[in-house]
C-alpha cells in the first residue's frame, strides 16, 4: 500500500491537492455543544472526535425525493470527510452492500471522500479490534502517514506529483475497545426473555437509538405534493422501534416494544439479507450516549460489563 | 432520483366487484412486465399512497390483476378510480411459487380468505402445465366471504380441480356437497393417506401458518415442497427498507414464497 508522510513540508500541499477537488468538513464542536461535521482548514492534529451524527446522513437523507422531480445532485461538488473514525468506516461497508443496487446512494458515495483515523475512543464505544482497514479513500495512521487507499485517491495524488513510498505491511490500527473484561460482545447470544422484558419496559420506543446507529437503515417511503403541485415519493428515515414499522393490513408482527428491541438487537448481531450471519454493529456507543433510558447496546449484551446503563 | 422507485404508469381497464368490500382491478400498461403467481406489485395512487399486493390472476405481459379489500385510506381511494383513470405500478418483486417444482405433483392448494387470491393465480398458471391433479381446500369465516366461487365450482364440474370449502360460522340448514363447518384444518381429513407425491401452496392470514404447515408435514408431504406465501408490510421492495423482514430474511426479496425447510429456520416468520 502507498503512503505519503505528514510533514511540515507536505501536509499543506497534500490538504490543497483535495481541497482543490473537495470540500473539506472534520468533526468539530459545534456551538450547540455536539460534534458536528465542520468546515476544515487541515489535517487534525490530534484524535479525531466522533460525530453524534454518522456518516450515513451524508448518504441516505433523511428526506429524499426519490421519485417526481429532477434531482441537482450529479451536479454537486464532492465533500471530504476528514477523520471518520474505523467504526463509522465500517458501518459505511456495511451499508455500501444493502444500497449497492441504489442509484441514489451511489451517486452520493461517489461525490463521498472518506478520509480514515484511528480515534481514542470514549466510554461508551467498544469496537472490537482492527485486523484490516475498513474501505476508506485515505487513512492517515497514528505515524502521521496518509495512505493511499482507494484507486481514485492513488490516481489523484499521483497526477499531483505525490506517487508516495510503498510498505506493504498498510497501517498500522489501533486496538479495539472490547477487552478481556469486556469479552467478546457480538458474540453473546440474545438476552434471556426476562432481560428483554425489563429493557422493554425502560424503552420509550423514540428510535434515537436507530437515527444515530451507523448501520440502520430503515425507510419508509411516503407520498408528498412538492413545489408546482409535482407529485413526489420521499424516502424517510423511518425505525423499527415504532409500532407502525410491523403494522400490516389488520396485524402487526412486531405488536410490542420487546418484539421490537428484540428485533433490533437481531440486525446488530446477527444481520438480515445478504448481510445475515454477520455482525452489523461497530461498537460506535452513539446508541448508549443517545438513549435516555441508558438501553445501548453494549449494556443490553453485557449488563454487568461497564458501560452506561 | 432513485431509478428503483420508478413507477411504472398504467392504466385502471377493468373492475369486477367478488364481494360487497372486495373487488378484482385490472391495470394494463405498456411495459414486458408480468407478475407471476405469488409475487407481487406495488400499487400507487399518485399523491395519496400506496400498497403492496399479490397478482389475483395469471395474465400475460402488459397486464395486471389484482383483488382489493377496502380496508383502508389508500385502498378507498382506489374503489373510488374508475375506469381509465391512471395509477401507477411497481415491481414486481420477489419469488413466486415454483411452478416448475410442480410438475408431475399432486397439487394441493390451501387458500384462508383473501389468500384465495395468489391461490387463483396459481390455479389458472398451473393449467397448462402436467400437474396430476390439483385440490383446493379454501376456508373463510362466513359463507358470503368466500370469493371466485363461480369459476371455482365450474372448474371442480369439468373433473379440474377438487374443491374443498370450510366456513367457520354455522351455516343454516344442511350443508351443500363439497362444503364443511369448520377450519382449513378440518378439511385435511379429507385428503388422502398417501400424500409422498403431494406438493403445497397456501396462502391465508399468519394465524393459520402455525398450526397447518407442521400438520402437512407430518401427514406426510416433504417440507421442501410446501410452500407458504408470506403476508408482510412490504414497502421497498428491494430488500432495503426493513419493515418486512422475518427471520432475519427480507420477504420481499427472499421470498415471499418460501418452503417450510426455510420457515423453519426464520424464527418468528410464522405466528
Amino acid at each position: 500500500m502507498q503512503f505519503i508522510t505528514l510533514d511540515k513540508t507536505t501536509g499543506s500541499s497534500l490538504w490543497e491537492v483535495l481541497a482543490a477537488v473537495c470540500t473539506m468538513l472534520t468533526p468539530g464542536l459545534a456551538p450547540d455543544g455536539l460534534v458536528r461535521w465542520l468546515p476544515a482548514k487541515g489535517w487534525p492534529l490530534s484524535d479525531v472526535l466522533l460525530p453524534a451524527a454518522p456518516v450515513k446522513a451524508f448518504l441516505l437523507p433523511q428526506n429524499e425525493v426519490v421519485w417526481g422531480n429532477a434531482s441537482d445532485a450529479a451536479t454537486l461538488r464532492p465533500t471530504a470527510l476528514i477523520g471518520v473514525t474505523l467504526c463509522d468506516l465500517a458501518a459505511v461497508a456495511v451499508l455500501d452492500r444493502v444500497f449497492a443496487a441504489d442509484s441514489g446512494w451511489q451517486r452520493r458515495r461517489h461525490n463521498l471522500f472518506l478520509v480514515g483515523m484511528p480515534c481514542a475512543g470514549d466510554a461508551d464505544c467498544f469496537c472490537s479490534s482492527w485486523s484490516k482497514l475498513p474501505a476508506c479513500d485515505l487513512y492517515v495512521d497514528q505515524n502521521r502517514r496518509l495512505w493511499l487507499v482507494s484507486p481514485r485517491a492513488i490516481a489523484l495524488y499521483t497526477k499531483a506529483g505525490f506517487p508516495g513510498e510503498r510498505d506493504e505491511r498498510g497501517p498500522v490500527l489501533p486496538l479495539g475497545k472490547q477487552t478481556a473484561a469486556t469479552g467478546a460482545l457480538f458474540e453473546q447470544p440474545l438476552p434471556q426473555p426476562e432481560a428483554l422484558a425489563a429493557a422493554a419496559a425502560r424503552c420509550l420506543g423514540c428510535g434515537v437509538c436507530t437515527a444515530v446507529c451507523p448501520t440502520c437503515q430503515c425507510f419508509d417511503l411516503r407520498e408528498a405534493i412538492g413545489d408546482d403541485n409535482v407529485v413526489q415519493r420521499l424516502r424517510v428515515w423511518d425505525s423499527c422501534q415504532f409500532a407502525e414499522h410491523g403494522r400490516v393490513a389488520g396485524d402487526n408482527f412486531r405488536p410490542q416494544q420487546v418484539d421490537r428491541l428484540r428485533f433490533r438487537l437481531e440486525h446488530k448481531l446477527h444481520g438480515f439479507g445478504p448481510e445475515r450471519g454477520e455482525v452489523t454493529c461497530v461498537g460506535c456507543g452513539r446508541c448508549a450516549r443517545a438513549c435516555p433510558s441508558g438501553l445501548g447496546l453494549h449494556s443490553l449484551l453485557a449488563p454487568d460489563a461497564g458501560g452506561r446503563s | 432520483m432513485t431509478a428503483t422507485f420508478q413507477p411504472l404508469p398504467a392504466t385502471l381497464t377493468a373492475i369486477e366487484t367478488v364481494h360487497e368490500a372486495v373487488r378484482v382491478f385490472t391495470f394494463e400498461h405498456n411495459q414486458p412486465m408480468t407478475v407471476a403467481p405469488g409475487q407481487f406489485a406495488e400499487i400507487l395512487l399518485p399523491g395519496i399512497g400506496s400498497f403492496p399486493v399479490s397478482a389475483c390472476g395469471y395474465v400475460t405481459a402488459g397486464s395486471f390483476q389484482a383483488c382489493i379489500k377496502q380496508v383502508g385510506r389508500v385502498t378507498t381511494a382506489l374503489f373510488r378510480s374508475a375506469i381509465g383513470d391512471r395509477i401507477d405500478l411497481r415491481g414486481p418483486f420477489g419469488h413466486g411459487f415454483p411452478l416448475a417444482d410442480l410438475d408431475g405433483r399432486d397439487l394441493l392448494l390451501i387458500a384462508g380468505g383473501l389468500g384465495i387470491a395468489p391461490i387463483r393465480a396459481l390455479l389458472q398458471a398451473v393449467q397448462g402445465r402436467p400437474v396430476r391433479s390439483i385440490t383446493l381446500l379454501y376456508g373463510v369465516r362466513r359463507a358470503d366471504d368466500l370469493l371466485f366461487l363461480p369459476e371455482l365450482k365450474a372448474l371442480a364440474a369439468s373433473s379440474c380441480l377438487r374443491l374443498l370449502l370450510a366456513v367457520e360460522e354455522p351455516l343454516v340448514g344442511s350443508l351443500p356437497p363439497l362444503w364443511c363447518n369448520g377450519t382449513i384444518t378440518d378439511l385435511l381429513d379429507e385428503l388422502p393417506a398417501v400424500l409422498d407425491n403431494t406438493a403445497v401452496a397456501v396462502c391465508g392470514p399468519p394465524q393459520m401458518y402455525a398450526a397447518l404447515l407442521e400438520r402437512l408435514a407430518e401427514s406426510g408431504i416433504a417440507a421442501e415442497r410446501i410452500f407458504a406465501n408470506l403476508e408482510r408490510r412490504m414497502r421497498c421492495g428491494v430488500g432495503q427498507c426493513g419493515h418486512c423482514v422475518a427471520g432475519g430474511r427480507y420477504v420481499c426479496t427472499e421470498g415471499p414464497v418460501f418452503n417450510l425447510v426455510q420457515l423453519r429456520q426464520m424464527p418468528g416468520a410464522i405466528a
